[in-house]
């Protein structure tokens, strides 16, 4: 299964609008930019939490949603 | 300091083969023996592709480029563009050496001698790779400088024999980056690592979001070994970070540290997997800390420390806190608490495991920075997002390791009528087995806006200090601190170290464009001494016998031996000629000694006035 989604971020006056996808196979998230060719962006076999402790993946859309919270 | 040429031409100033093989230097490119520094006929350098013998360092950054500054500011832009005119294979610290230009690019400290925090990683503003089989790459830095542009020249596979003169660059690419979408957008910025496959980059301004201007955005790349006309950009960039390679870690692959900007708590760990070019976040650290040991925690806010502040880690060194393996390895990261305070974040780096700790509760004996440093300088804007700086680094001196923390300025004058706090950097000597506490030890105030710092020698005791006016040398004293040893007036944007450890620097030259050459080493007399044994005399018509100490000190005021010659201006004084009260010559060749003052008889003839004056030769 593959989560399709966006992130909008302005910088300097301008809109980009980045389309990514995530998978998750095996307890590793791919986190991989679809607007590029499909450039995997991020390989990531555990979850980082933002005190330094790492976690396993519950699901695909934890992966989403943390990716989206990252700067 | 010695000034060896004064500028002549619009050419790279100094340039240095890392390859340890070659022998010749080349100073506004022509060759000269690396280690006599003599002339060499028929050795000018290549320095374009293409075989062109006098390649213009700053074509891009010309005033011409920058007529809408006008006047002053038009003629501050050429002579800051020169910088990376000192091509040296050591450490090398250059600084655009602007004013007031506020929100602009030409406000921006430039990084690039802190990025690589692997103490073993290339450092100069050229730098050498090797692969396994001895094939080697050099890379010039040849404009580096936070604009759309990043210029990098490149030579691949150089032969020990066969000088750089004989071998011309086979690559020379700019980055050129914007918000049009329509070129690399992204930069190679600097190289800091390889494989037998890959060079991996430091690279700015972003691909997935992109900028005009380093805000920064700074993340990584890689290029095949053979070229880097062509970068692989890892699309990881985040918006108001900088990047800083920590190092190589245990499966192969370089690790990043990414610190925000815009608070001093934000930090990613990540590693790069070169081979599939993407990256593993390995630890996220977003939240303020909790008060511990001396430290308040918390985020601070921006009364006497400043918004937007580049907080830039330490190197790495052996983890010295107790219990820890022999490969683990520990880093400094600048940290303000609540109250103002630096309680720098102990970074511990499990290094079998390739595991991050952050150490958040330090204690702090003695004198808080807040006694004495200030800098409560904003933001000012994205096309400026270097301008504000804070650095600490370690050093060790008789067996206890000192770290220093301080503020920089991109701005050359930001804060030059400001309190002394504002130019106040602080050292704290660290526990002998406990890196989380911290000891109070001394202050040095410099008096002018703090530009660039670099080390001077190896063991990292000898600490050069640019401002707009004057190079500052200070010299490690494990009771006073950084001790002011040496002023070299004028204005220098680029201080850094061949191979040989003899010490270049750039000064801004009388013609405003060009740089004027500066080389020491420590073997190099920046000062002579010439003491009377009395302070007068009463001659009252009988040879007086008396003498005179020599000696001659080095740029970090320590005792040379060099030849000196003394010469008497007056008839009041001559020379002793044998040693027995015999009045001699008005001249006298000595050689002096490293441990004390060598004497030099002289006999007082006559009534009257008379100087002794001393000459070096270099």
């Amino acid at each position: 299964m593959t989560t399709a989604f966006s992130i909008t971020k302005t910088i300097e006056d301008s809109d980009f609008t980045v389309n990514y996808s995530a998978t998750l196979n095996d307890g590793t998230a791919t986190i991989t930019i679809t607007d590029s060719g499909g450039d995997i962006v991020l390989l990531q076999p555990w979850k980082c939490n933002g005190d330094g402790t790492r976690a396993d993946w519950s699901n695909e859309a934890e992966v989403v949603t943390w990716f989206k919270e990252q700067d | 300091m010695s000034k060896i040429k004064s500028s002549a031409h619009r050419v790279c100033s100094v340039f240095e083969s890392p390859n340890p093989s070659h022998s010749v230097m080349y100073i506004e490119g022509e060759g000269h023996d690396k280690t006599t520094l003599a002339p060499l006929f028929n050795a000018t350098m290549k320095f374009g592709k293409g075989h062109q013998g006098d390649e213009n360092t700053n074509t891009a950054y010309s005033g011409t480029s920058y007529a809408n500054y006008g006047g002053t500011q038009e003629k501050e832009m050429s002579i800051s563009k020169y910088g990376y005119a000192l091509a040296l294979s050591k450490e090398t610290a250059v600084h655009q050496m602007v004013a007031g230009a506020g929100n602009n690019i030409c406000s921006s400290w430039l990084p690039q001698h802190v990025q690589i925090m692997d103490p073993n990683g290339p450092k100069g503003t050229v730098k050498r790779f090797t692969k396994s089989d001895g094939t080697d790459r050099i890379f010039w830095l040849k404009s580096n400088y936070p604009y759309s542009r990043y210029y990098v020249t490149g030579w691949f596979n150089t032969q020990n024999n066969v000088e750089l003169h004989q071998d011309a660059p086979d690559v020379s690419v700019q980055g050129y980056g914007g918000t049009t979408g329509n070129s690399d957008i992204d930069m190679p910025m600097i190289p800091v690592w390889n494989n037998d496959d890959y060079v991996v980059w430091i690279t700015a301004q972003g691909k997935v979001y992109q900028s005009y201007g380093d805000r920064p955005m700074h993340g990584w790349g890689r290029s095949t070994f053979n070229g880097h006309e062509s970068v692989d950009y890892n699309q990881t960039q985040r918006d108001h970070y900088t990047v800083q390679f920590i190092g190589e870690g245990t499966d192969g692959n370089p690790v990043f540290l990414q610190v925000a900007k815009d608070n001093d708590y934000t930090q990613y760990i990540m590693r790069y997997n070169v081979s599939s070019n993407n990256a593993t976040q390995l630890h996220l650290f977003n939240a303020a800390p909790s008060a511990a040991g001396t430290s308040y925690g918390g985020a601070r806010g921006a009364v006497t420390i400043g918004s937007g502040l580049n907080c830039w880690a330490s190197n790495t060194f052996a983890d010295f806190t107790s219990g820890a393996d022999a490969a683990d390895k520990g880093f400094y990261q600048p940290y303000f608490d609540t109250n103002y305070d630096y309680h720098p974040f102990y970074w511990q780096w499990d290094y079998s495991a390739n595991t991050f700790a952050r150490n958040e509760d330090i204690t702090i004996s003695g004198n808080k920075s807040s006694t004495h440093m200030a800098f409560p300088y904003a933001d000012v804007g994205n096309n400026a997002g270097l301008i504000n700086n804070c650095w600490n680094e370690t050093h060790v001196s008789g067996g206890t390791r000192y770290l220093t923390v301080m503020f920089l300025s991109g701005d050359r004058t930001r804060q030059d009528g400001s309190a002394d706090s504002h130019r106040t950097f602080v050292t704290y000597s660290c526990g002998a087995s406990d890196p989380k506490t911290l000891t109070h030890h001394s202050t040095t105030t410099i008096p002018q806006t703090i530009c660039q710092a670099i080390f001077l020698n190896d063991a990292k005791t000898i600490l050069g200090i640019t401002t707009a006016q004057a190079l500052y040398v200070h010299t490690w004293d494990n009771t006073n601190g950084w001790e002011l040893t040496n002023t070299l007036q004028g204005t220098f944007p680029a201080v850094g170290r061949d191979s040989t450890d003899r010490i270049w620097a750039l000064e801004q030259g009388t013609s405003g464009y060009y740089a004027d050459i500066h080389v020491l080493s420590l073997d190099v007399p920046t000062k002579v001494t010439v003491t009377p044994a009395s302070s007068s005399y009463n001659y009252t018509g009988s040879t007086i016998n008396t003498s005179v100490g020599v000696s001659a000190y080095n740029v970090s005021n320590e005792r040379i031996a060099t030849t000196v010659k003394l010469t008497i201006d007056g008839t009041s004084m001559q020379f002793d000629s044998d040693g027995n009260g015999n009045t001699g010559t008005d001249s006298a060749t000595i050689t002096t000694l490293t441990n004390a003052d060598i004497t030099k008889n002289v006999n007082i003839v006559s009534a009257g006035l008379s100087d002794i004056i001393a000459n070096i030769t270099l």
